[in-house]
């Protein structure tokens, strides 16, 4: 509760208190998410956010399906990011399995999921501002958007969910002219980013209805497991790619973008630059790009190539085998995370030995971010509500899961 | 406090209260006992063990050798990044300690496990469902809740449709939960 609100219920001035859903439909809770508050006139007393309206049981959903046919239905959880999903699910299985992925599927993968998250930011972007009244930069951003999701199109033949993870690599190789298209989108991205940079970063509007809105600061986090950028955007340099390095990220320099202010101006701040940050990943991953396989030659977890299955009994064996059970993980337990566009994505996989999970749960960036709204909404006016909602970039299939 | 060290800290300060310690592949899990669960994890949290951040909180149900679930603790230490897993077993419709004077947030985590696990948490502040309808029967994650379907509201002049049984779990012969 902030001072004025105490000092308004200290001199008995709070009038009659209006309740009020936003929500569950409103274009600005990016997704069904309903928000319950408490209005005294046009500043919240209180916010309570009920969600689960987009709940589909995905957890309840993967423990009846092999391991295989799991990567479809996560990489809906998160549909502006789906590539970090796939990635979380995938790492985490072969790490059970201890399966080695190529050095070329490993940088494909780095390359897709930073063309991911770039397009995930855009989108955080764009929306924001409409939400601000500043329709053409969402125009701006979604048409760069596009070009990724053209990318990802020509990449696989699906533009939100690429779909070309497997254990042990990747459902394809790139097509011929993949790395030309990224080199030219990379080659105008700055342009465009610095756009958006002249639009908003010194934007009075942009500037005076983010700064010191809905601060969430370090010890806030610690309390609430936020993670992504908005712990960055508290001053912690806490970023799953530089403390728990996976797909090679060790061999990457990229720096990690922090703002010590806590407030929707600094988490937009970290946003525009990890961008920047991204488009640079992808850079050095073009550059680290060696001919060679994308999926693993264990033929206990990975398909064997079409023309072995002519000549060779085994490959026919380990062909029926896959497909008609699935692969057997050893038993254990395991959590392993990777940084999506909102933070910490983790996969705790309970295995028993069968060809499904005997647990899979998803531990969202999202759900912890949306919780700590209730904590940092009282004492905002009504219109700051959206803003801040914007700022954690909550996606709600992942919260509900 | 490395995990190791925190591991040694538990044993050294709570006689007896350690089930099984497991090591697999980098990561410690210690089955605790569910009386001792409060102090553990109040010790981990404290200033100089450093575990101060619950990553997670959830569970995993088993039917073998008795109907019960598995709830997990994942905790993290922001200074050095060291993580460990405390895991306890509650019996069906079971009762824990809230740890939501510990960590805030744990608020909805165990709002969760109570939906969808049926965990009950002693001194939640608020604990009713979170992702399910209010008025749903039964939690969906154990794993004697059969998959079903919705009936489907539109007939198009047929029957309505009734939820059928998808899959059938070991011993639960045809009597739906």
């Amino acid at each position: 509760m902030t001072k004025e609100i105490e000092e308004l219920s200290q001199i008995g001035d709070i009038g009659d208190v209006m309740e009020l859903n936003l929500g569950p439909q409103h274009p600005s809770t990016h997704g069904v998410l309903r928000i319950k508050l408490h209005l005294d006139g046009e500043v919240v007393l209180s916010a309570e956010p009920v969600i689960g309206y987009l709940h589909t049981g995905v957890e309840k959903q993967c423990e009846t399906r092999t391991y295989h046919q799991v990567f479809t239905l996560v990489d809906r959880l998160d549909y502006l990011s789906g590539p970090s999903e796939e990635q979380a699910f995938a790492s985490v299985v072969e790490r059970l399995m201890q399966v080695e992925v190529p050095e070329r599927a490993q940088v494909i993968r780095v390359l897709l999921l930073e063309l991911a998250r770039i397009a995930s930011h855009l989108i955080w972007v764009g929306t924001s501002a409409l939400e601000l009244n500043m329709s053409s930069i969402f125009m701006y951003c979604f048409g760069e958007r596009e070009k990724i999701l053209d990318l990802f199109e020509e990449m696989s033949g699906a533009r939100m969910f690429p779909s070309v993870w497997r254990i042990g690599g990747l459902a394809h190789d790139l097509s011929p002219n993949f790395i030309a298209n990224v080199k030219s989108f990379l080659k105008d991205f700055p342009r465009l980013w610095k756009d958006l940079d002249n639009l908003l970063t010194q934007n009075y509007v942009w500037c005076a209805r983010t700064q010191d809105i809905a601060v969430i600061d370090k010890e806030l986090c610690k309390q609430y497991m936020c993670t992504g950028p908005v712990i960055r955007g508290a001053g912690v340099a806490y970023d799953i790619r530089k403390a728990y390095p996976y797909l090679g990220y060790e061999n990457y320099q990229f720096d990690i973008p922090t703002y010590a202010e806590g407030d929707a101006y600094a988490r937009y701040m970290v946003r525009m630059e990890e961008m920047l940050q991204s488009a640079s990943i992808v850079e050095q991953a073009i550059a680290k790009l060696k001919p060679g396989p994308v999926l693993t030659s264990d033929r206990k977890v990975a398909l064997p190539p079409r023309r072995e299955l002519a000549r060779s009994m085994e490959a026919v064996i380990h062909q029926f085998k896959l497909v008609s059970e699935g692969l057997h993980p050893p038993v254990g337990e395991l959590f392993h995370a990777v940084e999506s566009a909102r933070g910490e994505l983790g996969y705790y996989l309970v295995s028993d030995g069968s060809h499904k999970p005997h647990r899979l749960r998803v531990r969202s960036p999202s759900f912890p971010h949306v919780e700590v709204l209730q904590k940092v909404l009282p004492g905002h006016m009504l219109s700051d509500v959206v803003v801040a909602i914007a700022s954690v970039d909550p996606i709600l299939g992942d919260v509900d899961r | 406090m490395k995990t190791a060290e925190a591991v040694q800290g538990i044993r050294a300060k709570f006689a007896d209260v350690i089930v099984s310690e497991v090591n697999f592949m980098d990561e410690t899990t210690l089955e605790l006992r569910k009386d001792s669960l409060k102090n553990v994890l109040s010790y981990l949290k404290s200033g100089d063990v450093g575990f101060e951040v619950l990553m997670d909180l959830t569970a995993s149900d088993y039917l073998e050798p008795i109907k019960r679930s598995k709830v997990v603790y994942w905790l993290h230490n922001p200074t050095n990044y060291q993580r460990l897993r405390i895991s306890i077993f509650v019996e069906r419709e079971g009762l824990l300690p809230t740890v939501t004077d510990l960590w805030e947030g744990a608020n909805w985590y165990e709002r969760e496990l109570f939906d969808l696990y049926g965990v009950k948490f002693d001194g939640h502040p608020d604990l009713k469902r979170i992702l399910m309808p209010d008025d749903w029967q039964g939690h969906p994650l154990l794993k004697d809740y059969a998959l079903t379907e919705e009936p489907v509201e539109f007939k198009h002049n047929r029957e309505p449709k009734v939820p059928s049984r998808i899959i059938s779990y070991i011993g639960m012969g045809n009597n739906p939960p």
